[in-house]
Order: C-alpha cells, then structure tokens, then sequence
C-alpha cells in the first residue's frame, strides 16, 4: 500500500485563505471555536489567540474602512501611517469591550479568569465585521458631513465648535442623518447582538462554572457600556479621516 | 504539563437548540427591560440635557412615557408566554425584571400625569429593587 502524500499547506495561498476559511467558520460554529480555543490552552496563550482568530476578523473591519474611505479620496492602502491608526482604533476597540466584560463580571463578583472570558469574547469577536458592514450607510453619512465641513476650508481643531454653530445648514446640506433602511438594519444589528450575547454568555456560566442568570446580566451590561469606548474611538476615527480629507 | 492536565479543570462548553432559544429568551427579556427603563427615564435625561439644546424637544416626555407603559405590557405579556414555554431556567428570573419594568414603566407614567416630578418613580423602582435582592438573598435561585 502506497500512502497518499498529504497535500501541502505551506505557500502564500493558504497563508491567506487558511485563516479567512477559519473565521467563516466560526461564524456558523462559533462555540466549536471557543472548544478548539480551550483544547489548545489558548486561554494561557494571548498572542496566539488574537493572531489566529482575532485578527482577520480585526483586518475585515479594517478592508470596510478602507471601501469606506475610497468614497472620499482617501486610500488607506497606500498610506502606512494611516493603516497603522485604523488598526490601532479597530483593535483598541475590540480590546476595550472584552475588558468592559472583565470589569462588569468582576462587579457582578463572577470570578471567571481573564483568559477564560477572553478566549469566549472571541465569539464576539468573530461577530463583529457584521456590525461593520451593518454601519456602512451610517458611517457613509458621518463621512459626508466631514466631507462638506473639509469643503468650507475648517481646521481638525475647530471641527466640533464647527459642527455645532452650524448643525442647521450642514444637516439640510447632506440630507437626513437615517439612511432609508435604517429600522432594518438596526433589527439585524439587535439580532447579531443577541445571538452574539447568548452564546457568549452561555461559554462563560458552563466555562466558569459561575451562575447563569448573573452571567446573562453581566453580558447585557457590559453591552449597554460598550456604548461608552463605541462613541469615544468614533470620534478619534473621525478626526483621523478628517485631518487625511482632502480639501476643495 | 500535557493538553489534557492543562484543560482538567476547564469544561468544555456546549449549547444546544433548547438552551439557545431559553438564552435568546432572557437576552431578549433583559435588552426589552433595558429598553423599558431607558424609556421610562429617557425623559428626565431629555428635560436636563435635551430641553438645554432645542426647547420643543422637552414636548416628546408623554409620548416616551406612553411608548414605555406599552412596552412594559408588551413585556408582561411575553413573560407569561415565555413562562408558559420555558418554565423553570429562567421563569422567576424573568419575572422578578418584567414585574420591575412594568412598575417603573407605571410609576413614570402615573408622576407625568400628575406632575413634573420623578421622585416617585425612583421610589418604587429603588424599593422594588432591594424587595427582589432581599428575595434573592434568601431564596436560592436554581441556576
């Protein structure tokens, strides 16, 4: 009997789409990831836990940044700097909301370990460039006002002062601030969120050996203060792509 | 130290249909109670902060309160269905919220209409809070 040689693995394809694949897959199974993450004591391993399953979902957020950003002149692909800035936000993000987690289950006395909640936030994790896509029309909007207020030659310094004085002319100059499906979308976003939270909260009690209804308020919580670093780290983007407009 | 030495300690979780829909159920249950007191409370914040930028805005408080008294039913109501589903997991749990809910939802409501003042409703609200901590202090919870 002559064994099949396995097929290769190695070579700048799979290097890609090994880890894509990977993530699509934890879209559907996302507890078999959490599974596959304590199989491999990843909980005691954070380098490789947010290299192999954190970061495509990390460079998806980043890619709708870039079509985003396309629309209005800025490439992000050709500006290291601005790569680097996108990503630092997109990950402090990301790192934000799974330590808001930590902070509520440590109020809610839920003594469950650091590694343990983070390898079961990776089920957030995974969710999360489905928000991005979701907050597509959104943003689009948010980068049509930066685009207007850049036109009328203002300063990243007096953006905000700007915004305000002239909140009148600038919302009848771009339009209403809802896109036309905006009801939809925030239902699919309640749903990814639900989904989302269930699940996380679910891995936490049976991982944590902790009490399911405290765990399941903790999980809401921490979601309702996730609003907190949202708004802060939008407004840092904001200024960023503001201050990289091109003028008129 | 093996991956199995390692991992002695740590269960492996699973989650099957039945305990998806029960979570999706409280999750659900929680984000409606969460919008019923934002709801029931959204005016004081609109009044402090909102009536500061744009005076009409101060108007909206009736409608807001009315939204969350039907909200507060609409939850009820899914409480009892929910109940009569999914007994026991999350069956007191969900109605120790709904009950809440639809007394800060009352209680503002009920403040509106007899005058501008919100004390009342953070009354019932702080004392139906420590009555349900009480109870849970003495009465174990199944988890």
């Amino acid at each position: 009997v002559v064994d099949n040689p396995a097929p290769s693995t190695s070579g700048w394809p799979f290097t890609i789409i090994a880890p894509v694949l990977n993530w699509l897959r934890s879209l559907f199974a996302p507890v078999a990831i959490v599974r596959e993450c304590i199989k491999n004591n990843l909980q005691e391993d954070m380098p490789t836990l947010f290299g192999n399953y954190w970061a495509v979902p990390g460079m998806a957020i980043l890619a709708t940044n870039a079509v985003v950003l396309h629309q209005f002149g800025i490439e992000l692909k050709s500006d290291p700097v601005l790569i680097a800035l996108y990503l630092f936000v997109a990950c402090m993000r990301l790192v934000f909301e799974a330590y808001v987690l930590i902070v509520v289950l440590g109020l809610l006395k839920l003594r469950v370990p650091q590694g343990l909640v983070l390898v079961c936030y990776t089920i957030a994790v995974v969710y999360a460039p489905l928000f991005s896509w979701l907050s597509i029309p959104a943003s689009l909007h948010q980068h049509v006002i930066l685009s207007f207020i850049k036109s009328h030659n203002v300063e990243a310094g007096e953006l905000a002062s700007y915004f305000f004085k002239n909140i009148d002319e600038i919302t009848r100059s771009t339009g209403p601030a809802f896109p036309k499906y905006w009801a939809e979308i925030g239902v699919a976003n309640w749903c990814v969120n639900l989904i989302s939270g269930t699940l996380m909260a679910e891995c936490i009690t049976q991982v944590g050996k902790v009490g399911r209804q405290r765990v399941y308020v903790a999980v809401f919580l921490a979601q309702v203060a996730d609003v907190i670093p949202t708004v802060v780290l939008t407004v840092v983007q904001l200024f960023i792509t503001f201050s990289y407009m091109p003028g008129t | 130290m093996s991956e199995e030495e390692s991992n002695a300690n740590v269960t492996f979780p699973s989650v099957d249909a039945r305990l998806l829909i029960r979570g999706l159920a409280a999750m659900a249950v929680l984000t409606g109670t969460g919008f019923v007191v934002f709801m029931s409370f959204y005016p004081l914040i609109l009044l402090a902060l909102g009536t500061l930028v744009h005076p009409s805005l101060g108007q909206l408080h009736y409608a807001f309160y009315l939204s969350a008294l039907f909200g507060a039913i609409v939850l009820v109501i899914s409480y009892f269905i929910g109940r009569f589903i999914f007994s026991g997991l999350f069956a007191s749990f969900a109605r120790r919220i709904a009950i809440g809910s639809f007394l800060t939802a009352l209680s503002a409501w009920l403040v509106t209409m007899l005058g501008p003042t919100y004390l009342v409703a953070v009354v019932v609200y702080a004392a139906f809070v420590a009555l349900s901590a009480r109870d849970a202090a003495t009465r174990r919870e199944p988890n």
